[in-house]
């Protein structure tokens, strides 16, 4: 009986997107109280994550995906991370002054989303990265999980820069977040979490001080 | 629009009908038109002092048939006698024309165009003393940095070799010629797919490569243009001017189907010693077969690079159709690559390009960019490609990246010790020349002092216009439009002064301000010291550490 279930569970998590053989691993943001609201108390390693922003002019949800830039980059001394965009106005003196390392980021440029996905899979097969940033817009569900088994079997993280606009959209996502700047601050709001329970959050100016 | 059905000239009674299901060809066009005196000016450089010219003898007299810019402006032309126009001008220098060496340097050239195609074909629709080239450069571009890029780097080597050069690229050779001698001023040398049609209607008919007699008749029966041809019933024209006038212009438009109508550029060779090919005997047709045989060839080729110590930078897979057509795709490695599964790997989406059809009689496949071959740091000497399959490299995904983007897409940001923001984060091609593949080789960023930074810039500020004024002058506005939106300045810190290397074609200076708008949101402000115009210049990102602001 208990191994019919596991059998189960096994295979509604690889249903889900999770891959159950492999052990996974969390990248703390560095926020106590964020850390503590998600399970195994940080970003999972191997997933697909996504970061909403209201609009393009607002450099909060940019500023929240710098952060987990360099901290994977951190966990991952020896290995590069993937930036994968239509955009072409990432600057790196900004990036190394927020705490990533310009060195180790590969950028791809690309024209249109089929180019982007291309990006997304050829680098999370690749083996050869820490984890993949990329912006896209529209992604639907199948898409969506594709990237998230991709990510779940080389255990390279994903995470995508998305217009808030597409929040209501369903996503294999694990985690779901929307950055927001607000006056004196940022708000982050954490919408999905799978496994786990939302939550929001009030930045102030200094940097880990969480409301 | 106009479908061409009923009037068959030469080939295929339907021209143009199925162009639309073959990839675009990309054929650029050299027109040379001082040749011969750019040829004689670098073998003898004081020619260049005064005006000169080429002559012939015939007839017991010597006639000019080229004559150089400086001779060109006082009137000197082909056709004149030389005593004529020395009588003129005493000082005029002359030279005998030596149309074999003429020849001979133009397949020398010819030859090292092989650079960039193997596919280099001599014009043979020239004037005395002019020469030209064509260049298939169908699926190069992306290897060279794109169409523009590779343009200017043909343009900049001719003029490295002193010669005088029009270069064009259109979709077929006519379009091609048609455009590098007679294109408006100002115009775009590139014609893309598609665009040939149009923009030539209004160049003179001598625009279509037809015999000076033809081109007269024409003239005198008012059909000056390309496009009053293009106009007049195809039969009419074919009974009337015969079936070569017809062929010119569907060349020239694009609308010649495919055959030796359509003037495939005969591959000119330069010699490689890494080299296999395969024949067959029965035509192959299934696009499915280009993988099959690709998968032999590769360890062939990988074997004669591995006995001398080399790996492959640039492979290309060619296949000769059997009515005489060919097509061809290239890749680029990153490293001297002699993985047969990787190189495969790289091929594979290239391979769909390639059209079999009406059937392949050989396939080739070269290296003619190799590099000898590192193995890497741990040592392993024997089997190291199959230990390189598995490996994860990021030289691997490099490849594969840049194969499917274009070289110019797949980089990494490298500082630059500018003041001036936008080229401080200079993008880097990894597959440029000396562009390392190992991590710890790419330029290291210099540690900076926590200063108030943007996460995004934009590659030019953008001009914001000013609602209200700062109170003193130089301060930022207290609001502005930006982007059609109305924003208040709630906070500012700056400014941040940047003086420009003016030497170097930078703006002579311009302050920085992160300001915060009324909602939050954080930019990047600058005001140009010279004009005193504000702008927005990138995107700051709350409580990042790169921005902190002072109330």
């Amino acid at each position: 009986m208990t191994l019919m279930l596991r059998d189960l569970r096994a295979r509604i998590a690889r249903i889900e997107g999770f891959s159950p053989e492999r052990k996974t691993q969390a990248c703390p943001t560095g926020w106590k109280a964020v850390d503590t609201i998600l399970p195994g108390g940080g970003l999972l390693e191997g997933a697909l994550h996504e970061i909403h922003s209201p609009d393009p002019a607002d450099g909060a949800a940019m500023g929240f995906a710098a952060r987990l830039l360099g901290r994977l980059q951190a966990r991952a001394p020896a290995r590069a991370v993937l930036w994968a965009s239509c955009r072409a106005d990432l600057f790196a003196p900004g990036l190394h002054a927020a705490g990533t390392d310009p060195q180790r980021l590969l950028i791809a440029r690309c024209r249109d989303s089929e180019e982007l996905l291309f990006a997304y899979e050829e680098g999370l097969k690749s083996k050869a990265l820490a984890a993949v940033f990329g912006e896209i817009g529209e992604l639907d569900f199948s898409l969506s999980r594709r990237l998230q088994l991709a990510a779940a079997d080389t255990g390279a993280t994903l995470v995508l820069l998305r217009p808030a606009r597409f929040g209501a959209e369903p996503s294999a996502a694990i985690t779901r977040w929307r950055a927001e700047s607000c006056p004196g601050g940022w708000a982050l709001t954490l919408f999905r979490c799978r496994n786990g329970r939302p939550g929001h959050w009030r930045m102030s100016e200094k940097l880990g001080e969480c409301r | 629009m106009s479908v061409n059905v009923g009037v068959s000239v030469g080939g295929s009674a339907f021209p143009g009908l199925f162009d639309s299901l073959r990839p675009a060809r990309r054929i650029a066009a050299a027109w040379l038109p001082n040749f011969s005196v750019n040829l004689s000016i670098k073998t003898l450089p004081k020619l260049k002092e005064s005006p000169l010219v080429m002559f012939q003898h015939e007839a017991g007299r010597s006639w000019i048939i080229a004559a150089d810019p400086a001779a060109q402006a006082l009137g000197i032309g082909p056709g004149q006698a030389v005593a004529d126009a020395r009588a003129l001008y005493p000082d005029l220098q002359t030279r005998a024309a030596d149309p074999a060496g003429d020849r001979s340097a133009l397949e020398k050239l010819a030859d090292w165009c092989g650079r960039y195609t193997p596919w280099v074909g001599i014009d043979a629709c020239v004037g005395p003393g002019e020469a030209g080239l064509f260049l298939d450069l169908t699926g190069c571009a992306h290897l060279n940095g794109g169409e523009a890029a590779l343009l200017a780097d043909i343009e900049h080597h001719f003029a490295r070799f002193g010669l005088d050069a029009r270069l064009t690229l259109a979709e077929s050779p006519g379009a091609a010629w048609a455009w590098s001698r007679f294109r408006p001023a100002g115009a775009t040398p590139i014609l893309a797919p598609g665009a040939a049609g149009l923009a030539l209607r209004p160049l003179p008919i001598e625009a279509l490569r037809i015999p000076a007699a033809t081109a007269e008749t024409l003239r005198r029966l008012g059909l000056k243009r390309i496009a009053d041809l293009a106009a007049l019933p195809r039969a009419a024209l074919a009974a009337r001017f015969g079936a070569d006038l017809l062929r010119r212009l569907d060349q020239a438009l694009g609308r010649a189907g495919a055959g030796p109508d359509n003037e495939p550029i005969a591959p000119r060779r330069p010699p490689t010693s890494y080299s296999v090919r395969g024949d067959f005997a029965e035509p192959l047709m299934v696009p499915e077969a280009l993988g099959a045989v690709l998968a032999r060839l590769l360890p062939r080729l990988c074997r004669l690079l591995e006995r001398d110590g080399r790996g492959a930078r640039r492979l290309v897979y060619t296949l000769y159709r059997i009515d005489g057509t060919s097509a061809a795709a290239a890749i680029g490695t990153s490293h001297a690559a002699r993985d047969p599964a990787h190189l495969a790997k790289l091929f594979q989406p290239r391979l769909e390009t390639l059209d079999p059809d009406p059937g392949i009689e050989t396939l080739t496949l070269e290296a003619p960019e190799t590099a000898p071959f590192v193995s890497d740091q741990n040592g392993l000497t024997h089997n190291e490609d199959a230990a390189l399959a598995d490996r994860p490299t990021l030289a691997g995904l490099v490849d594969r990246l840049a194969n499917r983007l274009g070289a110019d897409r797949v980089g990494y940001l490298a500082p630059h010790a500018l003041h001036m923001p936008e080229r401080q984060n200079r993008f880097v091609s990894a597959l440029a020349a000396g562009a390392p593949t190992d991590l710890s080789a790419w330029s290291a960023w210099p540690a900076t002092a926590a200063v108030t930074l943007p996460l995004r810039l934009f590659p030019v500020p953008e001009r914001v216009e000013v609602e209200t004024p700062g109170a003193r002058a130089g301060d930022p506005p207290v609001s502005f439009l930006w982007r059609g939106h109305l924003y208040r300045v709630a906070r500012a810190r700056g400014p941040d002064r940047r003086l420009g290397a003016w030497w170097q074609g930078e703006s002579a200076g311009r302050d920085y301000w992160a300001i915060e708008e009324s909602a939050g949101r954080r930019l990047w402000l600058c005001r140009d010291l010279a004009t005193g115009r504000w702008f927005v210049h990138g995107i700051l990102a709350p409580g990042c550490g790169a921005c902190k602001m002072q109330s």
